[in-house]
Parts: C-alpha cells; structure tokens; sequence
C-alpha cells in the first residue's frame, strides 16, 4: 500500500475517506481535520487562549499535540482523582506531566489527595455514591476553576468521534431529547463558566490512537478502572461493526446530527440559549464564589469535599 | 506455516499472510485495533514475515 499523496509506504489506510498515507502525510491529515473540526463549529481562533484537559490517555495528548502543532496559544491542566489502582494516576499523572513538559506547556495539577486528604475512590466509599458520578461532578467543577485560574478563553476536552457517535447512539436509543439537545461539539460560555469545546470530533479513535504512535506519544494503555463505560463500549462495539460494514457511516451519523440539533433545541430552549444575566438563577458558591445555581448557594463540589477554605482548590506547578 | 509473536504468544500462520487475514483469525474488528510490527504501525495489507513481533493495540476506550 502505497501514500496517496507522495507515493512512499502507507502505514494506514482510512476506509472511511478511501485514502492510505505515510506517517508524514498521515500526521498532516490529522490536524487539517482538527483544523477544519475548529472552523467548521467555530470552536475558537489564533488569539484565544485554550485550556486542554490532560488525563494522560490518547485522546488529550493527542490533541495537545496538534493544538500546538497547528500554532495554538495552549496550556494544560491534568486532574488527579487518586485512584491507587494499577497505579491509575500515579502513571497517568507522569505521561500527562512529561508529555507537557516535551512540549513545552505548563500544566497545573489539582490533586484530590492533596487538596482534601482522599481520592476519588475512598470519597464514594464514605458518601455511597458511585465513583463515576462523583469523579464526572468533581472534574466539571475543577475544569471550570483550572481555565479560571490559567485565565483561558475555552476548555477543550479529547472527546473524539466514536465517544460523541456513541453517546448520540444511547441518547437516541432512549429518546432523551433533552440530552439530544446538548450534543453539540460546543458549549458556549455562560453564567460565568467558560466555553467548552471538543477538537477531535472529526477524529475516529483509531485514528487518533494511531497518530499517537505515529508522533511516539506514550500515553496511558489501560482504562480507568471505574470506567462505567461497559454499556457505552456495547454502543460503540456496534457502531464499528457497522462501521466495517459501511465506512463513514459514523462521521455522517454524528456531523449530520450536528446539522440537525435545532430540531432538538426547540423543545428545550432554556438548555440552549444564552441567558440574561439578570435572569440567570446563578449566584457565587458561599464557600467558593464560583457560579451555582443550589436554592442554599453552595455549590456540589463544596457540598460534597468540604474544603476548610477556599485557598485549598489550587492547581500546583 | 511462518511464527509470529502476537503481544508475546507465539502463534502459527501461513506463509504470506497479510494483518488483514490475521485480525479476522483473531476474530477482530479492524475498525477497533491497530498493528504495530517490530515497532513500526503497519497497514493492513501487510504481509507478515517469519520471527515477526505484532503487537495488537486496541483503539476504544471506555470514555
Ligand atoms: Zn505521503
Ligand atoms: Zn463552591
């Protein structure tokens, strides 16, 4: 198999865009797509300053790397829920620490250990709550404070195409039209939270895992292991079988979902429409000052971890 | 028949046999998996050699 472009060996063929290419002709494909994934739902610009939520896996340092391949003004942060097991985050922490530190980015820490004294796992023990709902709670507060604190225009997560296909898929199976109407690769900034953006939605994961041999990152191999995701890798198992089946079938599912979600939005304009400010049920956490919408004015994330004092949420260097 | 090592096992396969005919014997999506051969990520046409060391990486995550 020969490089469509330039005629050396291929190290991959996409069945989905009918093309093989060579890792230098590879890599180029895969950042013009995230390039074009940027424009296309106008994720940001050359002048914003972004935050990339690192955990260490492919996904994030993948697209760490194209960000400031493509010329992005990028910082990181990584989020340490202290799972011992495997020695999740402790290996975790060290690919996203190194991987940042090889480019050049500064990366702030927000330990959970270190700022209340337990991880994700020993806090669902004592509160009977599952670890993935605790850990989804705490990492959407910390990834708001994280672009607060590098002062960052947007938040951009590795979500790629089979996750936003695969949650489109499950929504759909339940007819959850309120979540249907929240799929979109971009949450506008709002109520004093800032805007979130997904880069890699044009991006399968087999291409980003193979762009991230190709470029030698060394990302984390193994899944969290709370991951609830059983059920959603069922979904996703199907989608590739169909997939295989009719190559593309993914991207034209989710971009032409994107394409629709209006039919969705109408039912729930209140999810979607930027509020007035003086309409806005948000107030400052008590504890925390950031935004919550709680009828006693503290946040979850305070409700929940407690901290003695607000000095206590802090990313390290 | 040529061996090949498939993440470190051993395994049996006929001579000028290519990654595609080996991840349908292992029972495998090509759209869920990746090659890696001596280090280097090959495509699927790729034809396996004698002492060949494969390693599958699989792509999807739990998410
Ligand atoms: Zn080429
Ligand atoms: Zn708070």
């Amino acid at each position: 198999m020969k490089c469509r472009i330039c005629g050396k060996p291929a190290v991959i063929k996409l069945r989905a865009h009918n093309i093989a290419l060579c890792p230098e002709h590879f890599v180029e494909f895969v950042q013009k797509q995230t390039a074009k994934a940027i424009k296309h739902y106008r994720m940001f610009d050359k002048d914003d300053h972004i935050a990339v939520a690192v955990s260490g896996g492919k996904d994030s340092l993948a697209l760490l790397d194209i960000l400031t391949e493509l010329g992005y003004k990028v910082s990181a942060f990584y989020i340490d829920l202290g799972i011992k097991h495997m020695d999740y985050s402790k290996t975790s922490k060290e690919k996203a620490q190194a991987f940042c530190e090889k480019k050049g980015v500064k990366c702030l820490v927000y330990s959970l250990p270190e700022m209340f004294g337990m991880g994700i796992d020993e806090a669902a023990r004592k509160s009977r709550r599952t670890p993935c709902s605790l850990c989804g709670m705490t990492k959407r507060y910390l990834m708001n404070v994280a672009a607060r604190d590098l002062e960052a225009d947007v938040v951009a997560t590795g979500h790629n195409l089979d996750d936003q296909a695969a949650a489109l898929f499950a929504n759909l199976m339940r007819w959850d039209v309120s979540y249907l109407a929240k799929g979109y690769p971009v949450l506008p900034a709002e109520h004093g939270f800032p805007k979130k953006v997904k880069p890699l939605v044009f991006l399968t994961e087999r291409e980003i895992a193979a762009y991230a041999i190709v470029r030698g990152i060394d990302y984390v191999r193994y899944e969290c292991p709370h991951s609830e995701g059983a059920r959603f890798l069922v979904y996703k198992e199907h989608l590739n079988a169909i997939e295989n089946m009719s190559p593309g079938t993914k991207r034209r599912f989710y971009q032409g979902y994107t394409e629709n979600i209006w039919r969705f939005q109408i039912e729930f304009p209140e999810q979607c429409e930027k509020k007035d400010e003086e309409e806005s049920p948000m107030k400052p956490c008590k504890i925390c000052g950031m935004p919550t919408a709680s009828e006693d004015g503290i946040c979850s994330f305070c409700r929940f971890w407690r901290p003695e004092e607000v000095k206590k949420i802090k990313g390290q260097e | 028949m040529i061996t090949v090592k498939i993440n470190g096992e051993e395994r049996q396969m006929p001579a000028k046999g290519t990654i595609r005919t080996l991840a349908v014997d292992l029972g495998l999506n090509p759209e869920t998996v990746l090659f890696v051969v001596n280090g280097v990520l090959q495509p699927e046409d790729y034809r396996l050699q004698d002492g060949d060391e494969v390693e599958v990486v699989s792509v999807v995550s739990g998410g």
